[in-house]
């Protein structure tokens, strides 16, 4: 169905007042792509997992833990 | 530094920089760049702390703002080349149990290749494990749209890394991934 002039031009003014976050709405979303096969997934997500774990394990550098001990002694002083 | 830094607020804090800084190495692929993400995001986090809502989600508001700050730098750098030194790679090969997986290397730099929305989202979910509706708070975005981003990087890194089947995987991957996935009426 067509919709008449006036009512496509009232679509598009109804949706250029909505504020923004509701003028996305109208956006269509990303194209998903297909679907992984299932055991091809795991693995990545496990890679991602165990990459993130390596990091993590990781000492943090000295000028973040400089960092870290200045807001440990800030928060002791507002106990 | 802000006088409201009480110890609860301190705790939360401590606890997401470890985190925090996985994900910035992982976005920026440079350990340095990372760290100074880290860096300025603690400092912003700290004076904008009158902000923060005591009680709402405090690794949620941080990554927030290294997000925030990673795609403004992104934009200012956008003609340079990502990881141009394979500084990531370089630097994360020396961590332990750098063995255990023979297609770490490959997978980092396709992680690298990943445009800057489908890494974080992958990221966000996949290794950090928040939900799609955190990760699209994050991101400013919707949760269908992160849905798409995180399927689409995963197809993504499947076609880079050739694994798109699971014939694909071979002997030591299937074994792997058959450990990792969830088998149907498996407990747990």
């Amino acid at each position: 169905v067509v919709p008449s002039p006036e009512r496509a031009s009232l679509s598009a003014e109804v949706i250029a007042l909505r504020p923004p976050h509701r003028a996305a709405d109208a956006v269509p979303e990303e194209p998903a792509g297909p679907h992984l096969d299932p055991r091809c997934e795991a693995y990545i997500g496990e890679w991602l997992k165990a990459q993130y774990a390596q990091i993590l394990e990781q000492p943090l550098p000295e000028r973040l833990a400089e960092i870290l001990a200045a807001i440990d002694a800030e928060a002791g002083e507002n106990r | 530094m802000t006088a409201r830094l009480t110890p609860a607020l301190r705790d939360q804090m401590l606890a997401t920089v470890p985190h925090l800084r996985a994900f910035a190495i992982s976005l920026t692929g440079n350990i340095d760049r990372a760290d100074d993400l880290v860096q300025e995001a603690l400092a912003r986090g700290l004076s904008n702390l009158e902000r923060f809502q005591p009680g709402t989600n405090m690794q949620a508001w941080l990554f927030t703002i290294l997000r925030n700050l990673f795609h403004s730098e992104y934009r200012k750098r956008r003609r340079e080349v990502e990881d141009p030194e394979g500084l990531m790679a370089g630097k994360v090969a020396v961590l332990p149990e750098q063995g255990a997986h023979l297609d770490y290397e490959d997978m980092r730099t396709a992680l690298t290749k990943l445009s800057p929305e489908q890494r974080e989202a992958v990221l966000l979910v996949g290794a950090q494990g928040m939900s799609y509706e955190e990760a699209a708070q994050i991101c400013n975005t919707h949760v269908g749209t992160i849905k798409s981003r995180v399927n689409r990087a995963r197809n993504r890194l499947a076609q880079l890394l050739s694994i798109e089947r699971d014939e694909d995987l071979g002997p030591d991957r299937l074994v792997q991934a058959a450990l990792f996935v969830h088998q149907p009426g498996r407990p747990g």
